[in-house]
């Protein structure tokens, strides 16, 4: 996290606080604070870009829903994270075990975001060896399929971990797991990548 | 020692890596990885793991996600006010899965038809002595599938007097009451997909909260009590997303405005209602519409917002009518164009399994004066019109509106129109004329409640010289907006005979002598109808399908009877409400009380050439078996394979038709047989 647990907990007690006496406009701050992390972390654990947008609202609407019960036991972003971490696995469940071929990088992004980064390509005259850049769009490719590819549960602690940067012990909360629990399963799951991403490793190490 | 040594140290890497373990821990794994190779290639191949997972793209929220959970909070209605503490909702969130939807409804609509079909039959098999006209009064059980390239055209049944002619009747009111409606279906369809389609398990956690109500993958999540959403809400939600002024202006319109009131500009003219009632057609580029959304590939965006264009979705599913027919005006300035659009609708039709649709006709040229479109845009050219009738459900509708406005055709025009929407759509193209006179052709989209005035797709949008010259050229025409009688009766009554059965020859026939019988001195017409299915019981127990397929049928005479057929449903219905320029002399004529549509409409028959040729080269096939199996043959084979014909026939003038015939011979004493027992 970007800032000591202890502030972004007190802020957003504070803002929560508004929250529940009324002032909506603590919520939408909370809302566009967490936005794009829960939108991240459900599109990871998904496993499908789009239904990430879809998940993200379900998880504010969640947290609007019970938010006049919240009690503050535990940060809001460890509540809301707990939320999305949940729909995202159910949604992944009834989805099925599909992989999503489309959802990464710019073929998931809109033409005109797309045109956008070209043009600004081109004008800072980026050196960058084309073929290098395909060699790395294609090695986020297969990371992202090993990832969607490893199990739920380890996926999910590697998601938090790796991706949006919990430590153990917060995960620990999001997940209402021991730490212990956490631990093992980011080493298994990190294992599992290891196993998968075997090819990638190695040329990553010879480079290295 | 060494492996030993490697399984307990390997177990902590992850946790080394990340800094969580304890020193004393750490230090020994340090001492461990100085003297073993293989966990040092270990470490080394977790922190590349590391390396690649947190390179990752990372993506962003949709910019629009504030706008998004507000429109999901005011249709959840989370709250019953402002500042109150926040109130469960009534229904879980989510967004419809169409595809889901739509294949539930159409195994519920399989299903349905099957339980009737074994019902009918049986039921059927106990009445034998039913004539036509019994049939239509006892709302005897009558399936049948009509396919018709061009329109419905008349056609007359061999109904033989021990048959019952299983006429279509399929928009007709006794569809709406029978299981092979659509009406029927979509309700069935309706308590099978609940508008909100997101599975009522959802996560959730928490043990040491009041957790939202969310449960684990997998468990049930109850219902709760709906209330509504203060509008600071959707402010507040939009402000910290930095989308304040565009928040305002819709919460204002959802929440604290009423609608606005149409008025057509003073001066200008008012565009006479015509079949594409308000054809929104400021908003004829993609990113006016819900276009937008599906281009950008967020194609789940909340049904709502892909409704642009047409009613919104609870206005479609708090109709009281949710078998409400829609009616399609596919205009196009390209007759190939025209008919890829056409052809995509039968196609969806097909693959929904919407038995209830059909074409009312084409029409070419179209009269541009009452066409708002083509009125706005003088240098069109010449266009066609094809109008399709169906009932469908919201999932249904939208479902196609986002087909339509991802693959029609440019300069094509789709306008959807429901009763209710022709009740109220010509005040709001009135308003999209008077913004495309002031010169704000894009915001008409989003005035004056004009967001549910139908679905335009490509063209070029009509400047302000262009659009000022349609209105010079355009003859004020007077603004006719439905009496509240008659918009109730669109509304509360299925549409039936009285308002599409004439246009309708075939819904006819069940009830009324054959068509051509009646229309003309001489001899009579014998117009043939399609394949014919024919379901009839050669002894008690025993039944017998014969179906005949490929006939035929070119005959001009036909057309004219359907094009009367056509007209007369729509002066006397109103539905669609166009009035052509050969129609309005009848138009005048029957509102000047001289001349009934059916008056009408059999002058017009009666003025028809003869018959000339009609050729029918059935084949029949003949399945012995119960009812039960009968019936089931009739949904699985028979009737597919009439529809593969139908869809497979390139003749304007094909019709194809199944009938459904119970024959049931009587026994020796006279007394009416019982139908075979399942």
């Amino acid at each position: 996290m970007p800032a000591p647990a202890t502030a972004i907990q007190f802020e957003d007690a504070l803002l929560v606080e508004q929250c529940q006496r009324g002032d909506m406009s603590a919520f939408g701050q909370l809302v566009a604070k967490y936005q794009d992390k829960v939108f991240n972390t459900c599109w990871r654990i998904s496993g499908n870009r789009d239904d990430a947008g879809d998940l993200t609202q379900d998880v504010f609407c969640k947290a609007l829903e019970a938010i006049g019960t919240f009690r503050r036991k535990s940060g809001f972003y460890t509540w809301v994270f707990r939320i999305a971490v949940n729909l995202a696995i159910s949604q992944r469940r009834r989805a099925g075990r599909t992989v999503n071929l489309t959802g990464e990088e710019d073929n998931a992004k809109p033409f005109d975001q797309q045109a956008a980064g070209l043009k600004r390509r081109v004008e800072q005259d980026d050196a960058r060896d084309p073929a290098e850049e395909i060699q790395d769009r294609e090695i986020r490719a297969l990371v992202a399929r090993a990832l969607e590819e490893i199990e739920d549960e380890y996926r999910t602690v590697v998601v938090l971990r790796d991706i949006e940067g919990f430590d153990y012990g917060e995960i620990a909360d999001i997940l209402e797991v021991p730490s212990g629990t956490v631990k093992s399963r980011l080493h298994r799951g990190r294992m599992a990548l290891r196993e998968r991403l075997g090819s990638v490793l190695e040329a990553s190490g010879r480079n290295t | 020692m060494t492996g030993h040594s490697c399984e307990q140290f390997e177990e902590h890497l992850s946790a080394y890596l990340d800094e969580e373990l304890e020193e004393n821990v750490a230090a020994k794994v340090t001492e461990h990885l100085q003297k073993c190779p293989r966990c040092r290639a270990t470490l080394g191949d977790l922190q590349r793991v590391v390396s690649l997972v947190g390179r990752l793209p990372r993506g962003k929220a949709a910019p629009e996600l504030s706008e998004l959970v507000i429109a999901r909070l005011e249709r959840q209605q989370l709250y019953g006010g402002a500042g109150e503490v926040p109130k469960v909702s009534a229904t879980p969130p989510g967004v419809l899965r169409f595809g889901r939807l739509i294949a539930s409804a159409a195994v519920v609509l399989l299903t349905v038809l099957a339980a009737y079909l074994t019902i009918d039959l049986t039921h059927q098999a106990r009445q034998p002595d039913l004539r036509v006209a019994d049939a239509e009064k006892a709302t005897e059980p009558t399936r049948a599938m009509h396919t018709n390239r061009d329109s419905a055209g008349p056609t007359t049944t061999a109904a033989r007097p021990e048959a019952i002619a299983m006429a279509p009747r399929m928009m007709g009111k006794d569809t709406a009451t029978h299981a092979l409606a659509p009406g029927e279906s979509m309700r069935f369809a309706k308590k099978a997909t609940p508008p909100e389609d997101r599975p009522t398990t959802a996560a959730a956690p928490s043990s040491q909260e009041a957790e939202p109500r969310v449960a684990k993958p997998g468990a049930p999540v109850p219902a709760s009590q709906p209330s509504s959403p203060p509008p600071a809400l959707a402010l507040a939600l939009a402000n910290a997303a930095g989308e304040t002024k565009k928040a305002r202006m819709d919460v204002g319109r959802a929440v604290t405005e009423p609608p606005a009131k149409a008025a057509p500009a003073k001066g200008a003219p008012a565009f006479e209602p015509s079949p594409q009632p308000a054809n929104d057609t400021s908003s004829g580029r993609p990113e006016d519409s819900g276009h937008r959304a599906t281009k950008a590939g967020t194609s789940t965006r909340p049904l709502a917002e892909r409704l642009v264009g047409s009613m919104t979705v609870d206005e479609l599913e708090q109709h009281p009518a949710d078998a409400e027919p829609v009616q399609l005006v596919v205009t196009a300035e390209d007759a190939a164009d025209q008919e890829n659009v056409a052809r995509q609708l039968r196609s969806f039709f097909a693959r929904n399994a919407i038995v209830d649709a059909r074409s009312l006709g084409t029409r070419a040229p179209v009269d541009t004066a009452s066409n708002f479109y083509l009125a706005q845009t003088p240098s069109a050219r010449p266009a066609s019109e094809e109008r399709f009738l169906f009932r469908g459900t919201p999932t249904q509708v939208s479902s196609l509106l986002d087909e339509l406005s991802q693959s029609a055709p440019r300069n094509s025009q789709v306008v959807l129109m429901t009763p209710t929407l022709q009740a109220e759509g010509w005040e709001r193209a009135n308003i999209a004329a008077q913004m495309l006179r002031e010169g704000q052709p894009r915001k008409a989209k989003f005035s004056g409640g004009s967001d549910r005035v139908g679905i335009a797709k490509g063209g070029a949008l009509p400047g302000r010289e262009r659009v000022e010259s349609a209105q010079r050229q355009a003859a004020p025409a007077q603004q006719v907006v439905p009496d509240p009688a008659t918009r109730s009766r669109w509304l509360n009554e299925p549409l039936g005979r009285q308002q599409v059965a004439s246009a309708s020859p075939m819904t006819e026939q069940a009830a009324s002598p054959p068509v051509a019988d009646r229309a003309a001195p001489g001899p009579p017409a014998t117009l043939t109808e399609g394949p014919v299915l024919e379901v009839s019981r050669p002894a008690p127990g025993q039944a017998r399908v014969a179906q005949e397929t490929e006939p035929t049928e070119r005959d001009g005479r036909a057309s004219t009877i359907r094009q009367a057929r056509s007209d007369e449903g729509q002066i006397r219905g109103g539905f669609g409400g166009g009035v052509s320029p050969d129609q309005r002399p009848a138009r005048q004529a029957i509102q000047a009380g001289s001349a009934t549509p059916g008056d009408l409409a059999e002058r017009q028959i009666a003025a028809a050439p003869q018959s000339q040729t009609v050729s029918s080269q059935p084949q029949t096939r003949v399945v012995p078996g119960p009812a039960r199996a009968v019936s089931s043959r009739l949904q699985e084979r028979d009737l597919g394979r009439a529809l593969s014909a139908a869809r497979a026939s390139k003749d304007q003038d094909t019709c194809v038709t199944v009938v459904i015939t119970v024959q049931t011979p009587p026994k020796a004493n006279g007394e009416s047989p019982a139908g075979p027992q399942p």
